[in-house]
């Protein structure tokens, strides 16, 4: 149920899913915040398109971020030039899982954003409050239960990410074998037994996930039931 | 142009349903599990076929397919890659007695992408520092990747190249990586090699270096269309020269 190459392809999975929400975290923080409370065609179509990876085919992005990132491809020329090598490598895990996972963490952190009272923000401008304290003080603390959701739920798909992972990184033991690779490979290999241990082991995080989140979200400005709020 | 497209989709909804089995009650519809390998090769067949009975057929890895029949899926005929398969089910009483027969061989070649321009003499080239990500079948449960990895062991380059592999869930993935140009090169059947343009064949590996590639053909036990499926199997291996076509070989003699 459980051996060595378990061990290894949960600890590369936490690995892999922790950096793809770091950079998912970085990115989407400001993309959001930007993207926030503006409804127009330009905004629609922009959040749309971050959006796409969340309902295409993973294997397709997988194949696309293949071509993207292989030696003669458009990123991968660049990127050989520094000596990065994304495609097979456990990088191309990571851009794969951060790829259709960001999605997610976009749409709940916008929300997040959404529910912030923007006449707290007003008021702390009349006060001679520069932008960037406006968001450190008054905005993010409003926000940050629901970033947080966010980036629970956005490790939960990227620890499940399995078509585009299989795509650029491929699906080498002990370099890029995931927690989903591992399941498939001992599911094809007729080992069913040897893969229970990942299934419970992925119910766990993502449960864990999925609740995180629903606890977290509840604490996002106007969101809180009725009772709750007096306390 | 809107009632355009409709009509069109009205004609093509009609057109299925003309094909539907129901409308054709005296020619069964027959299914087909067969290895990924054989598709550009068996599909015209199964079109020819056609005539006599409707061929649905299913292509993925011998092994896959194998665990389809023993987890209960119909299907009439198994063609797979290796006898392997076909020792399992034949244990589990899954196959038909006395319908189980060779009937193509292949080869094993290492293909590179049309546009490089590296050469190999032998195996042992591969272990080139240029020759950074070498393709195969998962040989885990893809025939292919275990031809792979006994004749590279044959030659004593599997411990080696291991970390150079990049195992592929049907050997055609692997093609595909060597089409893309993702990879240096790949371990595929020269049946492969032979449906793209994308690739050249750099060398063959020795006969002796792996087991021999045997597709065999079996009807399943629960086939509700006896007759028909062993038409087709005896369709299918009466057809060496439209496989020839494809890179395979006929099955040797004594193994009919």
């Amino acid at each position: 149920m459980w051996d060595a190459s378990s061990t290894e392809a949960l600890l590369l999975s936490l690995g892999v899913s922790a950096v793809a929400t770091a950079a998912a975290i970085v990115a989407g923080v400001p993309l959001s915040r930007w993207l926030s409370r503006r409804r127009s065609l330009f905004f629609s179509s922009l959040e749309g398109l971050a959006s796409l990876p969340l309902v295409i085919p993973p294997v397709v992005t997988g194949y696309l971020l293949l071509v993207a990132f292989r030696p003669a491809g458009v990123v991968g020329r660049a990127l050989g030039a520094l000596g990065v090598q994304i495609p097979f490598d456990w990088k191309g895990a990571v851009v794969a899982a951060a790829v259709v996972a960001f999605p997610l963490f976009l749409m709940i952190s916008r929300v997040a954003f959404d529910r912030c009272d923007p006449r707290l923000e007003e008021a702390a401008r009349t006060l001679h409050a520069g932008p960037l304290r406006v968001f450190a003080t008054i905005t993010l603390p409003q926000a940050l239960p629901g970033l947080a959701a966010a980036a629970a739920v956005t490790f939960a798909r990227a620890f499940g990410e399995f078509g585009a992972t299989m795509m650029l990184a491929g699906n080498i033991p002990g370099r890029t074998r995931t927690v989903p690779q591992a399941l498939y490979s001992e599911l094809l290999a007729g080992r069913p037994e040897a893969a229970w241990g990942l299934t419970w082991v992925s119910f766990a995080v993502g449960l864990a996930a999925i609740m995180a989140s629903q606890l977290l979200i509840r604490k996002l400005p106007g969101v809180a039931p009725p009772g709750a709020r007096d306390a | 142009m809107k009632t355009h497209a409709l009509r069109i989709a009205t004609y093509a909804a009609l057109a299925l349903a003309a094909c539907s089995p129901a409308g054709r009650d005296e020619a069964p519809a027959i299914t087909v599990l067969a290895a990924a390998s054989l598709e550009e090769a068996l599909a015209p067949l199964a079109a020819e076929f056609g005539g006599r009975s409707r061929v649905r057929i299913d292509f993925a890895s011998s092994g896959v397919l194998a665990k389809k029949v023993e987890a209960g899926a119909y299907a009439d005929v198994f063609l797979s890659a290796s006898p392997e398969y076909m020792e399992s089910l034949g244990a589990g009483g899954l196959l038909l007695p006395g319908s189980r027969r060779a009937i193509l061989t292949n080869r094993l070649v290492c293909v590179v992408p049309r546009a490089s321009s590296r050469e190999f003499a032998s195996p042992s080239d591969l272990r080139a520092a240029g020759v950074k990500r070498l393709a195969l079948g998962d040989p885990g449960h893809v025939p292919a990747g275990r031809y792979a990895k006994e004749a590279l062991a044959y030659y004593g380059l599997w411990e080696e190249l291991q970390p150079k592999t990049l195992p592929c869930a049907d050997v055609r993935g692997a093609l595909a990586h060597a089409e893309a140009g993702t990879v240096d090169a790949a371990i595929v059947y020269r049946s492969d090699a032979a449906t793209s343009d994308l690739v050249r064949v750099a060398f063959t590996f020795a006969d002796g270096s792996h087991a021999p590639i045997v597709y065999e053909g079996s009807v399943l036990k629960r086939t509700r269309h006896r007759e028909a499926a062993e038409a087709f199997l005896a369709f299918v291996a009466s057809s060496a020269g439209a496989f020839a076509d494809h890179g395979f070989e006929p099955p040797p003699r004594e193994a009919n």
